[in-house]
């Protein structure tokens, strides 16, 4: 190996973490309270149901949704990792659980601000 | 290198990205939280063989072992999710290594970045897409650590295997 110039290596790893970076602080910055969880199935929507309201709601045998103190997390799950079900509790726009092996989708949403990442 | 040689060597860098590819199905890596993060280490065949014989062995080797992962342990969307990755990582490693700028490690990052964006991507057609963005942060870095740390060990193989590397 003799092309050893690590400071292109350096600039280019530098690069992918501030690609990163931005895309964690616009993120992070669109991000404000939500009101209401939407739950999908394959992309339809199964769901819309108020944070406000402390409830479980079961997703067509797939898992299971507990929203609690104004925040949603994913109970029970029948998929073999348990991604979902680690996952934390979400609260601000636009958060998300997912599961995948189900294809559901728990989404946070709320009324008012821009929707900067679908929009 | 005579054909024979080449078919033979082929053969066992499959072989090997098969074992790594299992090695890293069962790593439950996927509990810290995050879907999708894994060290990758099947890859280091497909560079090795990129960076050996070619681009079109390298995709050889890592179209066999996407097909032979997602028949031994796989599920369809696991096989979708492979394919995207494996693709786009290729592309990334081809073209970053034909600059001639990189080395193993840059080239290697690059390719743990474009292999995790590529998942994504899929992951984002089949369920919701405005959603899943939210874990792209985390898988560019993952994807550059780890594609870091097998950019390293590459380098310390191709150094001790020794012959020369294709241009």
């Amino acid at each position: 190996m003799k092309n050893k110039r690590p400071i292109f290596d350096a600039l280019l790893i530098s690069a992918i973490f501030l690609i990163a970076g931005a895309a964690f602080l616009c993120l992070k910055f669109s991000g404000r309270a939500g009101d209401r969880v939407e739950i999908r199935v394959g992309g339809e929507l199964f769901a819309t149901l108020p944070l406000g309201e402390d409830r479980v709601i079961d997703v067509n045998g797939l898992c299971v949704v507990k929203i609690e103190n104004g925040s949603a997390r994913v109970q029970s799950a029948v998929c073999k990792n348990q991604i979902c079900v680690h996952h934390r509790p979400i609260s601000r726009q636009n958060e998300t659980i997912v599961c995948l092996p189900g294809g559901v989708t728990v989404k946070v949403a709320g009324s008012g601000g821009v929707d900067l990442i679908s929009g | 290198m005579t054909k024979t040689r080449k078919i033979a060597i082929l053969g066992l860098l499959t072989a090997l990205c098969f074992g790594l590819s299992y090695i890293e199905f069962l790593l439950p890596l996927s509990r810290l939280g995050v879907p999708g993060i894994k060290p990758g280490l099947a890859n280091l065949c497909v560079m090795a063989a990129l960076y050996k014989f070619g681009l079109k062995e390298a995709a050889g080797i890592n179209l066999i072992r996407i097909i032979l992962s997602w028949m031994f342990f796989g599920s369809f969307t696991g096989l979708l999710y492979s394919l995207a990755g494996g693709a786009l990582s290729l592309f990334a490693m081809a073209v970053l290594k034909k600059t001639g700028l990189f080395s193993t490690v840059g080239v290697s990052a690059a390719a743990g970045a474009a292999h995790n964006v590529g998942q994504l991507a899929v992951a984002a057609a089949i369920t919701d897409a405005s959603a899943l963005w939210y874990y792209l942060p985390v898988l560019l870095s993952a994807g550059a650590v780890f594609g870091a740390v097998n950019g390293v060990i590459l380098g310390v193989i191709l150094e001790r295997t020794g012959s020369k590397t294709k241009k």
